[in-house]
C-alpha cells in the first residue's frame, strides 16, 4: 500500500525554565494506508510529542518543531476539495484546520479531561461535524443529528441519544473514551492517532477499546497510529512497530519480526520485562537506570549508560541500519550476534 | 443566609454596646446643663437602660418587620433615611461592577492568550499598581486634574446646583458627568484585581486537555478561546462577583465621602461620626444584605453556567 | 534549602526590588530623626502652604510644617501598623485555620461560619465603627485591622490542612499516639509556612492601605502625629491651591504597598510554583 503520512527528519524542542529540552531528534517515519502502526516507548521518551507534532498541536509557549517535514498525502476525499501532498508544518491555519479532525483524527489518553466539561457530548460531536462535513455531505440539522447518532452506534454505545444529552461528568471512563473515538471518527478521517487510549482506563476495558479501534480501522479503512508504553497492546493489533528511546527511533520493524527477532538491546530488554514472554524459570529482566536527561544529551547512543553490551564505539554518532527487509536498528553492534539473552 | 445576617448583626451590636461612648451623650450634646435626671430619661426612652441582649432581642424583633427604629439625630425613620440614599449607592456600585467586568475580562483574556507579549507585561504592571494604589489618593489626584486644573468634571455631589432648570437630556448629561469620577475610582481596584484573576484563570483553562481536543478537532482559534476556554474560565470568575461586593461597598464609605455622593456609604460614615446607633445598625445590615444578595446572584449564575453543579 | 531559595530569589528582579525598597523604608523609619531635616510638628505659620522648593523640597502644609519630614516620620506609623496588624491577623488566622483543618467536624463548621460572616461583612464599615467608638489611637487601629483581616488566611490554611490530614506522616503521628497539639504545631504548622509568609507580606501592604484610608477619613492616627493618611486629609481641603500636599504622601503609600506586593508575589512564585503564574 502507498504511504499516507511521511515524517522526515523531525526535530522538536521544549522550553523548561529557560532551558531547551530536545524532545525529538531526527525522527523519520512513514505510515501506510490502512496499516496499524505501534509507537512504543517509556514515558517521557517523546512519543506523545510525536503525536502532537503531527497535528502541530505543540503550544508555542511550550515548545516548537525546529526542523523537518510532515507530509500528508492527501487524495480526493471530496471532489472539490483536493488537498494534494501537503507539508503540515508549513501549512497555513485554514488548511491546517481541515486536516485537524477532518483528515487526521486524534484520541487522547485521559477521556475525563479531554472533553469540555460545560458542553454535552452531543454538542461536542456536532461541532466536529459542522466543521468538517457541513457544506459537503451533511446539510440539514437532522442529517447532522443522524450522523452523530451513527458514530456513537459505531463505537457500540447502546443508548446513543442518552449519551448525546449527557455532560462528560455524568459518564464513565469507558463510555467517555468510546464517545471520544466516536467524535474522532465522525468526520471520517483517513488517519487516526490514538495516544495511549487505554492507559487511563480499567484493565478490563482495555481490550474492548483496542478491539473497537481495530474494528473501526477496518470498517472505515483508516490508518491507525497507536501510541503506547505497553508492548503487550501493540503485539496484539499492530502490523508494524516503532520503538522510541530518548527522542530517537531506535528500532523499526514488522510486528512479528520485532517480537521474534529484536535487535536493539533496549527492545530486547523491553520484551524481556514482559511477564508472559518470560521463559519458564527465568527472572523478569529489569532495565537498570532511567531515561537520560534530555537537556544535555551525549552524541552517541542514548541507551549507552544502561546497556550491558556498551563499548567505546557506541559513543560515536549512530545511524539507522537495515538489518533485514523492513527492519531498521540504531545500534553499532547489531552485526554481532546478541540474541544470547534469550 | 439568615444565620449570616444574625451573626453579622450580633457582632455589630455587641461592638456598639461594648464601646464606651454613650449615644445619650451625643443626643444631649456637649451641653453640661443637661442633668443626670434627663439623661436617664433619655436612656429609658431609647431602651438603653436594659442589658444589651434584651436590646438586641427587641431590635431583632423589629427588624423582621423591616423597622430599624428612628435616627437619634433627627428622629426620622432609619428605613426612610436609608431608602432615600440607596438608589444613589446602587447606581454607583452597579455601574462600577459593570465597568469592572466589561473592561477587566477582555484585558485578562487578551493577556492570557498573548502570554509574555508587550500587552501582557503592560497589564502586569497595571495590575500591580492597581493593587497598591490608595484609591482615595487616586480620587484626589483625578479631582485635582479634571476638576481643578482642567475644570472638565464636577468633583462633588450628584447634581449641579441649577439642576432643576435643565432639560431631561441636560439632567442626564449632568448626572453622567457627576458619575464619571466616582465610578472610575470605585471600579479601579476591582479592575486590577479582576484583570489579573481572569488572566490567571484563562491561563489555567488554556492548559487543559479539552482545549487541546478542541484544537485537534480543527476549530478556529477564536472558537477555541471564546467558546471552549471562556465558558470554563467564567465559572470561577463569577464567584468573584460575589466576593468583590464587600470591597465595593467598603469603598463606598470612602468614595461617597470624598465625592460627597449622597449614598448610603456617606450616610453610614456620618452616622458613625455622630454615634447614631439605629442608623449605624441599619446601614450595616443593609450593606450585609446587599453583599449576600450579590452572593446569591453569583450562585445562581454559577448554577446556570456549570453543568456539574446541581441544585442542592 | 535556604541557599536554593536565595538563588531563585536573586533572579526574581521584582521581588528583589521590593525587598530593597522595604529595607530602605525600614531604615528611614528607624532613623527618622536623622533623615528628616525639620521637626515634623514644628509650625511656621508665616511659611504655610509653600510649594516644593530648595528649602522645603516637598513643600509645607497648612501650618507651615515640612511635608518631607512629616512623610519620613509617617513611615514609622505605616510600617508599625502594617507589622502589628498582620501579626494579629496571622496569629488568629493560623490558629483557627489549623484547628478547623485538623479537627474537622463541628469545630470546622463553627470556624468556617465565622469566616463566612467576616467575608460577607463590609469590613471597612466594621473598622470604622469600632474605631469611632473606641478612641482612634494607633493601638486600637492595629488591633482592629488585625482582627478583621484574618479570614482569608484561615481559609487557605484550613484547605492545606484538610489535604494534609490524610497524608501518611500525619496518620503516622496519630498512630504513634502524639498529642493533638503536638501534631498541629510540630507537624502541620511547618507545612503551612509558605502560605503564611505570602499572606503576611501581602497583608502588610493592605493593612497600610487600610490605615491610610482610616487616617484619611479622620479616624486614624490623630494629628499632630504625622501619618501619610492624615497629611492627605489636609491635602483634600487644599486641592485647589496645594497639590503637593495630596501628591507626595499618596506616592509614599503607593511605593510602600507596591514594594510589599512585589515581594509577596515574588515569594509566592519562588516558594510555591504551582500557586503562581508560569511566566516565560
Amino acid at each position: 500500500m502507498a504511504d499516507i503520512l511521511e515524517i522526515k527528519h523531525l526535530f522538536v524542542e521544549y522550553y523548561k525554565r529557560k532551558k531547551v529540552v530536545s524532545a525529538l531528534r531526527d525522527v523519520c517515519l512513514n505510515l501506510k494506508q490502512q496499516e496499524i502502526l505501534g509507537v512504543v516507548g517509556e514515558s517521557g521518551c517523546g512519543k506523545s510529542t510525536l503525536a502532537l507534532s503531527i497535528l502541530k498541536l505543540i503550544l508555542p509557549t511550550e515548545g516548537k518543531i525546529t526542523k523537518g517535514e510532515i507530509i500528508f498525502k492527501g487524495y480526493e476525499l471530496w471532489e472539490e476539495d483536493y488537498l494534494g501532498d501537503k507539508n503540515i508544518i508549513s501549512m497555513g491555519d485554514d488548511s491546517l484546520r481541515k486536516i485537524r479532525g477532518g483528515e487526521i483524527g486524534m484520541i487522547f489518553q485521559d477521556p475525563f479531561t479531554s472533553f469540555n466539561p460545560v458542553f454535552t457530548i452531543g454538542e461536542q460531536i456536532y461541532e466536529s461535524l459542522v466543521l468538517h462535513r457541513v457544506g459537503k455531505d451533511l446539510n440539514t440539522y437532522s442529517a447532522i443529528h443522524k450522523e452523530a447518532i451513527n458514530s456513537l452506534k459505531r463505537v457500540m454505545i447502546a443508548s446513543p441519544q442518552q449519551v448525546m444529552n449527557s455532560y462528560p461528568h455524568q459518564l464513565s471512563g469507558g463510555m467517555l473514551q468510546r464517545a471520544m473515538i466516536a467524535m474522532a471518527i465522525s468526520c471520517r478521517p483517513k488517519v487516526l492517532i490514538a495516544d495511549e487510549p487505554t492507559t487511563a482506563l480499567d484493565v478490563t476495558l482495555q481490550k474492548e477499546i483496542l478491539d473497537l479501534l481495530k474494528k473501526l480501522q477496518q470498517e472505515l479503512s483508516m490508518s491507525l497510529i497507536l501510541i503506547t508504553h505497553n508492548l503487550a497492546i501493540v503485539a496484539e493489533i499492530c502490523t508494524r512497530i516503532v520503538v522510541i528511546y530518548a527522542g530517537e527511533i531506535i528500532e523499526e520493524a514488522g510486528s512479528e519480526e520485532i517480537f521474534c527477532r529484536p535487535r536493539h538491546p533496549y527492545t530486547i530488554r523491553l520484551l524481556g520485562s514482559l511477564p508472559y514472554l518470560k521463559p519458564e524459570g527465568k527472572r523478569l529482566v529489569v532495565i537498570p537506570g532511567t531515561i537520560p536527561d534530555l537537556i544535555d544529551l551525549p552524541v552517541g547512543c542514548k541507551f549507552y549508560p544502561r546497556c550491558d553490551e556498551a563499548s567505546d564505539t557506541c559513543l560515536q554518532k549512530i545511524n539507522m541500519k537495515e538489518v533485514n527487509k523492513g527492519h531498521f536498528v540504531r545500534c553499532c553492534r547489531v552485526k554481532e550476534e546478541i540474541d544470547g539473552l534469550y | 443566609m439568615i444565620p449570616l445576617i444574625i451573626g453579622i448583626s450580633l457582632i455589630s451590636f455587641i461592638i456598639l454596646h461594648l464601646a464606651p461612648g454613650s449615644p445619650v451623650d451625643s443626643v444631649a450634646g456637649m451641653n453640661i446643663e443637661v442633668s443626670a435626671d434627663s439623661k436617664s430619661r433619655l436612656c429609658s426612652l431609647y431602651g438603653l437602660d436594659k442589658p444589651w441582649y434584651i436590646q438586641y432581642y427587641n431590635w431583632l424583633k423589629r427588624i423582621i418587620f423591616l423597622d430599624f427604629g428612628d435616627s437619634f439625630k433627627d428622629g426620622r425613620k432609619v428605613r426612610t433615611k436609608i431608602l432615600e440614599r440607596l438608589p444613589a449607592t446602587l447606581l454607583l456600585n452597579v455601574l462600577s461592577l459593570f465597568l469592572i467586568f466589561l473592561i477587566a475580562l477582555p484585558i485578562g483574556i487578551k493577556s492570557a492568550v498573548k502570554q509574555g507579549s508587550f500587552f501582557d507585561k503592560g497589564m502586569t504592571v497595571f495590575t500591580f499598581v492597581g493593587f497598591s494604589i490608595p484609591t482615595f489618593w487616586l480620587a484626589l489626584l483625578l479631582m485635582i486634574l479634571f476638576g481643578v486644573k482642567l475644570g472638565w468634571l464636577p468633583i462633588s455631589g450628584m447634581h449641579s446646583l441649577n439642576y432643576e432648570n435643565f432639560s431631561f437630556l441636560g439632567k442626564l448629561w449632568d448626572l453622567v458627568k457627576h458619575l464619571i469620577l466616582p465610578v472610575f475610582c470605585s471600579a479601579f481596584g476591582g479592575l486590577a484585581y479582576l484583570s489579573r484573576y481572569s488572566r490567571y484563570t484563562m491561563l489555567e483553562v488554556i492548559r487543559q486537555n479539552y482545549i487541546r481536543t478542541a484544537r485537534a478537532k480543527g476549530l478556529p482559534e477564536k472558537d477555541v478561546i471564546y467558546r471552549h476556554a471562556l465558558r470554563n474560565a467564567l465559572i470561577p470568575i463569577v464567584t468573584l462577583l460575589g466576593l468583590s461586593l464587600p470591597g465595593l461597598i467598603s469603598g463606598g464609605f470612602i468614595f461617597e465621602t470624598i465625592f460627597a455622593w449622597p449614598g448610603m456609604g456617606r450616610l453610614g460614615y456620618l452616622a458613625i461620626m455622630s454615634y447614631d446607633y439605629p442608623l449605624i445598625m441599619g446601614v450595616g445590615i443593609i450593606a450585609a444584605f446587599l453583599t449576600l444578595a450579590g452572593n446569591l446572584i453569583a450562585d445562581f449564575i454559577y448554577l446556570c453556567i456549570d453543568p456539574r453543579v446541581k441544585y442542592k | 534549602m535556604f541557599k536554593v531559595f536565595w538563588e531563585r530569589f536573586k533572579h526574581n528582579k521584582l521581588a528583589l526590588s521590593g525587598l530593597i525598597v522595604i529595607l530602605v523604608l525600614t531604615i528611614q523609619a528607624c532613623f527618622a530623626p536623622f533623615i528628616a531635616p525639620y521637626n515634623p510638628t514644628e509650625q511656621n505659620i508665616a511659611n504655610r502652604l509653600s510649594p516644593p522648593s530648595g528649602k522645603h523640597f516637598l513643600g509645607t502644609d497648612e501650618l507651615g510644617r515640612d511635608v518631607f519630614s512629616r512623610i519620613v516620620y509617617g513611615t514609622r506609623i505605616s510600617l508599625s501598623v502594617g507589622f502589628v496588624a498582620v501579626g494579629v491577623a496571622v496569629l488568629i488566622g493560623t490558629l483557627l485555620g489549623l484547628w478547623a483543618g485538623f479537627f474537622g467536624g463541628w469545630v470546622d463548621n463553627l470556624i468556617m461560619r465565622l469566616v463566612d460572616i467576616m467575608l460577607c461583612f463590609p469590613t471597612f464599615f466594621l473598622i470604622l465603627m469600632v474605631i469611632a467608638f473606641l478612641s482612634p489611637n494607633i493601638f486600637n487601629i492595629m488591633l482592629v485591622i488585625g482582627l478583621t483581616s484574618w479570614s482569608g488566611l484561615t481559609r487557605l490554611i484550613r484547605g492545606e490542612c484538610l489535604s494534609m490530614r490524610e497524608r501518611e506522616f500525619i496518620q503516622a503521628a496519630r498512630l504513634a499516639g502524639l498529642k493533638n497539639n503536638r501534631i498541629i504545631f510540630v507537624h502541620l504548622l511547618p507545612n503551612v509556612f509558605t502560605p503564611i509568609l505570602v499572606f503576611a507580606t501581602l497583608g502588610i501592604g493592605s493593612a497600610i492601605l487600610t490605615e491610610s484610608a482610616l487616617s484619611f477619613l479622620g479616624l486614624g492616627v490623630q494629628p499632630p502625629t504625622p501619618s501619610w493618611g492624615n497629611i492627605l486629609t489636609a491635602g483634600k481641603d487644599y486641592i485647589h491651591t496645594a497639590w503637593w500636599l495630596s501628591f507626595f504622601p499618596g506616592l509614599a503609600i503607593l511605593i510602600t504597598v507596591l514594594a510589599y506586593n512585589l515581594l509577596g508575589e515574588g515569594l509566592r512564585d519562588i516558594l510555591d510554583p504551582k500557586m503562581g503564574d508560569k511566566n516565560g
